[in-house]
Formats: C-alpha cells, sequence, structure tokens
C-alpha cells in the first residue's frame, strides 16, 4: 500500500502531527490561521506597508470616498477623513495599536493566569479558597467598570487601556485554568501517573498539560478576541487611546459625528475590527476541533 | 441545601467587603479624592457608616446628591439590561437547542455561522448600523433618548414605559408608544452578543446531555424525539448553564454602557463615564460600588437558582453509594 516504504514497517503519525493534519484540512481553520498571521506581520511592519505617514494631511482631498466609488481617487484607496488623512494609511498603522495591544494583554494575562491557575488547582484548604475568592471577586466586576476604576487612577492612555484589559482577563484565565486542571487531577490515569511516583510537577507538564491543551488554546484566542473588542470599546469611549493614535475604536469613535455625511469613515475602522476578531474566533474553533480529534 | 446557600452568602459577604476597599480607595488616593486627607481608618470608617446609610457623599460638578443621581438612571440601566437579556434567552435557548439536536447538519452550520459573527462584531459599531440604516436611512425609528422630547414625563418609578404608563396625561398612549420606540434599537443592539452566548452554551450543553446513557434509556423506552427532548434534554441542559448566564450579565452590562454612550440613553454607564471626564470620584467610586454589588448578587440568584433546579441533586438520595 505505501509505496514508498521501503521496510515493512508501519508509521503511527505522533498526536502532535495527526492534529496537524486535521487542522490543515479544515478550510475555515486555515483561513483563521493565515489571517492571524497577516495580522501578526501587519501589527509589526503595518507602519512600512502604508503608502503615506499617519498624520499626513493633503489639503483639498478632504473626506474623499474609497477608490471605487464614482467620486473616489486612486491614490486614497479607502478614501479620506475630515482632516485629508489617507484611510489605509491609518488602519494599517491602527493594526498594532488594537491587535497588537492585544495581543500583548492577552499573552500576559495567559501567562500569569497559567501560574495562578495551576498553583490554585493543586494546592487545597485555605490557600485555595483565599485565592479562589480573590478571583471571584475580580471576576465579578464587569471589564468596563475595572478599566474605568484603572483609568481614574492613573488616566486614559493606550497603556493604561492594556493594563485594565490585562486585569480584566486574568481572572477569566485562571479560573478556567484552574476548573481544567482541578478536573483533571480527579481522573483515574493521573492516579496511575502519581503511583509510578511522578512528582506533582512531573504530573502537571506530562500528565495534566497535554489533556487541557485544547482549553487553553480556546481560552486564548476567547481572550483576545474580547480584548480585542475591549481594547476598541476603550479607544471609542476616550478611556484608552488618545485621538492622534490610529487605533480603531479611536478612528471610530473620533469619525462619529460624519457617519452621516461620509459613512466609510465609521465603516472600515469597524469593519477591520469585526474581521480581526472573527479570524481570531476562527482559528480558535479550528484549533480545538483539531485536539479534540487528535485527542480522541 | 441550607448549607451551601449559607455558605455562598457568607462568601458574597466577604467579597462585599473587598469591593468596599476597592471604592474606598478611589474616594482616598485618587487625585481630587472627596475623603483626602483625613487619617486612613477615619476616612474609611465614615465611608462605611455613611455607605450602610445608602449615602455616597455628593457631587463634585453640581452638588446633587449621588444616591438622588442613581436613583434615577439605575432603573434606566435595570430596563434596558432586563429586556434585552430576556429577548436573548427567548430566541437563544431554542436556537442552542436546535443546533445541538442537529449537530452537524445544515442547521447546526447556520446557526453557529450567525453566533459566530455576532459575538465578533463591536456593540458601538451594531449600534451606529442600526443608527444608520433604521433612522437616517428608514426613517422608521428615533436615534436617542428614552422619549420624544414633546411629551412631558414625570419619573414615578424610574422605568420608562411604567412611567408613560402610569401617568395622567391625555396622551398617555402616544406616550407608550414613544418610549416603545426608543426602546427598540438599544435593546437590539445590546441583545446580539448576549444571544450568541447562550447559543454557545446551551449548544455544547445539548451535545453533553445527548450523549448520556438516561437518553438512550428514554429512546429504548419508546419515547418520541420531542418528547425526549422537551422532557429529558431540556431539564438536564438547562441547569448547568444558568451559573454561566449569570456571569454573562457581567458582560452584559459593559455592553449596556456603551450602547447607552452611542444611544445617549440617560442610564448607570453613561452616567459613570460622563462622571470619569469630569474627574467626579465620589459618583465613580458609587458607580462601582453598585455595579458590582448588582452583579455579585445576580451571580448568587444564579447559582442558588441553578443548584436548586438540577434534577440530579436527589440522586444522592435515590442512589445512595
Amino acid at each position: 500500500m505505501l509505496l514508498d516504504n521501503v521496510y515493512r514497517e508501519k508509521k503511527i503519525p505522533s498526536p502532535l502531527r495527526y492534529t496537524w493534519r486535521i487542522f490543515y484540512g479544515d478550510a475555515l481553520a486555515m483561513v483563521g490561521f493565515y489571517g492571524v498571521i497577516a495580522l501578526l506581520l501587519l501589527s509589526l511592519f503595518g507602519s512600512l506597508l502604508a503608502p503615506y505617514t499617519l498624520n499626513q494631511q493633503f489639503l483639498g482631498y478632504q473626506l474623499l470616498p474609497p477608490s471605487w466609488s464614482h467620486h473616489g481617487n486612486v491614490s486614497f484607496f479607502l478614501g479620506t477623513d475630515d482632516l485629508g488623512r489617507d484611510i489605509l494609511s491609518r488602519l494599517l498603522d491602527g493594526t498594532a495599536a488594537t491587535f497588537g495591544s492585544a495581543l500583548i494583554a492577552t499573552l500576559a494575562a495567559a501567562f500569569f493566569g497559567m501560574i495562578i491557575g495551576v498553583f490554585a488547582g493543586v494546592t487545597h484548604g485555605l490557600r485555595s479558597a483565599v485565592l479562589n475568592h480573590i478571583l471571584d471577586t475580580l471576576l465579578s466586576i464587569p471589564s468596563l467598570l475595572l478599566a474605568i476604576v484603572v483609568v481614574a487612577f492613573i488616566g486614559p492612555k493606550l497603556e493604561h487601556a492594556i493594563l485594565a484589559v490585562w486585569l480584566t482577563q486574568l481572572p477569566r484565565m485562571g479560573r478556567t485554568i484552574y476548573s481544567a486542571v482541578h478536573d483533571e487531577l480527579e481522573k483515574e490515569y493521573v492516579v496511575a501517573v502519581r503511583l509510578d511516583g511522578a512528582s506533582t510537577r512531573q504530573i502537571l507538564w506530562y500528565a495534566v498539560m497535554p489533556n487541557i491543551a485544547a482549553v487553553l488554546v480556546t481560552e486564548f484566542t476567547r481572550a483576545l478576541s474580547m480584548a480585542i473588542l475591549d481594547i476598541a470599546a476603550l479607544g471609542f469611549l476616550d478611556l484608552g487611546a488618545q485621538l492622534p493614535s490610529a487605533e480603531w475604536g479611536v478612528m471610530l469613535g473620533d469619525a462619529l459625528e460624519l457617519v452621516y455625511v461620509a459613512p466609510w469613515t465609521v465603516m472600515l475602522p469597524g469593519a477591520a475590527i469585526l474581521i480581526s476578531v472573527l479570524l481570531v474566533n476562527l482559528l480558535g474553533d479550528g484549533m480545538r476541533r483539531a485536539i479534540n480529534a487528535g485527542v480522541e | 441545601m441550607i448549607i451551601f446557600t449559607l455558605r455562598r452568602i457568607l462568601l458574597l459577604l466577604i467579597t462585599l467587603f473587598f469591593l468596599t476597599l476597592v471604592s474606598f480607595s478611589l474616594s482616598y488616593f485618587t487625585p481630587h479624592a472627596p475623603l483626602k486627607g483625613a487619617a486612613m481608618l477615619d476616612a474609611y470608617q465614615f465611608y462605611f457608616v455613611s455607605l450602610l446609610h445608602w449615602d455616597f457623599g455628593v457631587s463634585s460638578i453640581n452638588g446633587q446628591a449621588i444616591s438622588e443621581q442613581l436613583r434615577e438612571v439605575f432603573p434606566a440601566t435595570m430596563s434596558l439590561c432586563l429586556l434585552a437579556f430576556t429577548l436573548s434567552l427567548f430566541i437563544g435557548i431554542p436556537l442552542g437547542i436546535i443546533a445541538g439536536v442537529m449537530r452537524g447538519k445544515w442547521q447546526d452550520t447556520v446557526i453557529s455561522t450567525f453566533a459566530l459573527v455576532g459575538f465578533s462584531i463591536p456593540v458601538f459599531w451594531l449600534a451606529l448600523l442600526l443608527i444608520l440604516f433604521f433612522s437616517l436611512h428608514l426613517n422608521w425609528l428615533p436615534i436617542s433618548g428614552r422619549f420624544n422630547l414633546l411629551y412631558q414625563v414625570q419619573p414615578i418609578t424610574g422605568f420608562a414605559l411604567l412611567d408613560a404608563w402610569l401617568s395622567d396625561s391625555p396622551y398617555r398612549s402616544e406616550m407608550v408608544a414613544s418610549a416603545l420606540r426608543h426602546m427598540i434599537l438599544p435593546i437590539a443592539a445590546l441583545a446580539v452578543a448576549p444571544t450568541t452566548e447562550v447559543v454557545r452554551l446551551m449548544r455544547i450543553s445539548t451535545d453533553d446531555v445527548l450523549n448520556k446513557n438516561y437518553i438512550k434509556a428514554a429512546a429504548t423506552r419508546g419515547l418520541s424525539r420531542l418528547t425526549i427532548i422537551r422532557r429529558h434534554v431540556l431539564h438536564n441542559a438547562l441547569p448547568p448553564i444558568i451559573p454561566k448566564l449569570g456571569l454573562q450579565f457581567s458582560n452584559m452590562l459593559t455592553l449596556a454602557m456603551i450602547t447607552e454612550m452611542v444611544f445617549s440613553w440617560p442610564g448607570l454607564g453613561r452616567w459613570l463615564i460622563i462622571a470619569m471626564r469630569q474627574q467626579d470620584y465620589a459618583a465613580i467610586s458609587a458607580g462601582v460600588m453598585v455595579v458590582s454589588t448588582l452583579v455579585i448578587t445576580i451571580n448568587l440568584l444564579a447559582e442558588i437558582l441553578s443548584a436548586a433546579t438540577k434534577p440530579l441533586k436527589n440522586k444522592a438520595w435515590y442512589a445512595p453509594r
């Protein structure tokens, strides 16, 4: 059957390889995969790709519609805003402010949430109870309210918005990882590993981690998509990034009074947010499907 | 059950205590803090005692008592949230069950795709799209506020619909209609994201329950598919998601704050954000306390409700280990 096989041996693909194969065959998941890679590259090199600089104004070209409309101009592909700034350049520049900062906040939250969640998962009694109560308190404050508290203390700024989003993601992550670790530790194969003489650290690393990978991945992408929405919402409400910044939420909020005259100034940043969140969710769903199939 | 409830209430009190610390530090450590200058313990004691008397101090912007302002904005937000939440339950639960039962078929694909898109839309953008289409383009619905400005509605309960209903003006029915028309767009914008979450949770839960042995047992007894879904799936799939729905409420309040800003709805969120811009720290501190107390209480109620309605809670009695 396998013609390129010289010896009569049968290769069984490793779980990771098998998972990748399923993932590779899933069209939607691959759209999400390439899309998120594109977003990553754009947030690193977006400002280099942009045809104009962030705040370059073109007198006489204010409020041009996108180039495919009758009044458009092809040198401003997605049109211009009320100050004559190229919207395409601003959107490319804003990728770092929106997607990049959301990614930073989520990565930091995932790192600390992992530590807290694993620690709360393996401890018992008082220590576990104290951790859980603190997580519950933080979890009960709505994310926007927490952001308002942060901004009330240290003022509105993109960095502070990242801090606020990190603070809202942390208890969520910690909570999810805690319950995943806790559920796995109850299972019988962990007892078997423990009877083989494994230490707690080994149990966590070799037995528990591979089995909660699906939960981790789903939680991470979900948190990332929420972080993008939160950062944009904070920018929109003037509580996050401030005006010359091209953060997508800020762009949208700034163009609010133009919504009737020049709808594209509002439509395009919103569409950018929608598409990036959608891509992240597609990737997450695809990875979860592939990991679950790979484990089975 | 009673012990469970008591333990949860104790937990609630501890959490509330932590929250008073957060809220207190907002009116003590911030730049223009109202309690600044006093010794910390005295200030905390003063803050705590006035909190127990429902006294949040005075707004530093217009000198109005914060508790008065809260009485105006709180019902406005609650009516928006409750109606949107009910709507999302009514749409989300049936759709979630259909998607869970029809797993892998086209019905599931369609519902899941809509849920994914609905979850990904930023709520402020969705609100703007709705305004652009229904208000500016079609001219069907009003853009902002709670009533048409022509009507003088006396605030009695603070809930727009009830106030209009209770007023003795000759234009009562027009006022109710106006309140309704003003509500449609904010509620539609607010309900989308929670609906997708309900669909997602319900779909997973239904799928879980369908694989259980008691469903196979019910099928062997010859019950029809519809009966199984109505009598067994629904009863077992709903309770585990109730606490998660309670957690959704906190998300809902965030969305409500943003929606209120877009529609100029005179609610808690808009009030808080404006207070934030004006650096009115007494108001922020009170708002933090009220909103998080509300969220915690609702989560507690959801957990108790879930524990009380779970059919398996009696398993220990029927089948002792």
